[in-house]
């Protein structure tokens, strides 16, 4: 193995759990998540030569959703997108005020919700405020890292998390009650 | 920014441990009476604890598929390949 093969193994391979995590969550119908890390990595160590040494991190998860948004361009079929959740579309939504129909979104998540629920919820986001959540709370990317990958302001990487973790919180509430749960 | 996109960069902020300590007491202090921001504070809390059963460790093979990915097509061309992407490397 060539010395430009050891480096970047060694600046990229310590970051595989993180962009597996954003991978999963990134790969369409139809997509395998290892087979989007692999191309990830194939696609990153192409461009290795041009690397100027920054957050790799940061810069393998920008890989990996660009990866992402192209293969599922290919297939015509958009990334992130969870099939089956028209359920949700029908369902009100609880409310801020604590006003009648809400539940308790805090319990609810305590009483335990299945990885399916979750991310099925997690599909209904919108993709920005999805992206971000997926970066930054299940693959534990930092605000500023997730901000670096996207291409945008911290604050808006923090605002978005915001927005996305109420929304899936309000979504969750929603699929208890309709499941019957209190 | 509307007074609403405001407030919730805001409360963003103060959740991540962004504002500085004046701030973010006063925060502390609106949140004992505001029953708003107190529910949005307990879904943000929600949302965020929800999502951790999405975690799932990679694959313990998944790395030499990796490595071993990387390391075919630069010992045969020294170029990395991009499958799926002819005629770019």
């Amino acid at each position: 193995m060539g010395a430009d093969h050891r480096l970047f193994l060694e600046a990229t391979l310590p970051h595989l759990d993180a962009v597996y995590q954003v991978a999963r969550q990134a790969a369409g119908g139809g997509q395998d998540p290892e087979d989007l890390v692999q191309e990830t990595y194939l696609r990153a160590y192409a461009a290795f030569g041009s690397y100027r040494g920054g957050n790799a991190r940061a810069w393998l998860a920008a890989i990996c959703l660009n990866v992402a948004r192209s293969q599922a361009r290919r297939r015509r079929r958009r990334p992130w997108e969870v099939p089956g959740s028209g359920l949700l579309d029908v369902l009100p939504l609880s409310r801020a005020d604590g006003g009648e129909g809400t539940v308790d979104v805090a319990d609810l998540v305590i009483a335990g919700l299945d990885a399916e629920q979750v991310s099925r919820c997690l599909g209904r986001l919108p993709e920005p405020q999805r992206v971000c959540i997926v970066m930054v709370d299940v693959a534990g990317y930092t605000a500023r890292e997730a901000a670096e990958a996207l291409g945008c302001p911290r604050g808006t990487v923090l605002a978005r998390v915001h927005r996305g973790r109420r929304r899936l919180a309000q979504l969750l509430a929603e699929t208890g009650v309709a499941h019957g749960r209190p | 920014m509307d007074g609403r996109d405001r407030a919730c960069r805001l409360l963003a902020g103060f959740l991540a441990g962004d504002l500085a300590p004046a701030e973010a007491r006063q925060w502390d202090e609106h949140l004992l009476e505001c029953e708003i921001c107190w529910w949005a504070v307990r879904e943000d809390r929600a949302g965020r604890q929800a999502v951790q059963v999405l975690r799932q460790p990679a694959p313990p093979g998944l790395a030499d598929r990796v490595a071993f990915a990387v390391e075919v097509p630069a010992a045969t061309s020294g170029h990395a390949r991009v499958a799926g992407c002819a005629g770019h490397s």
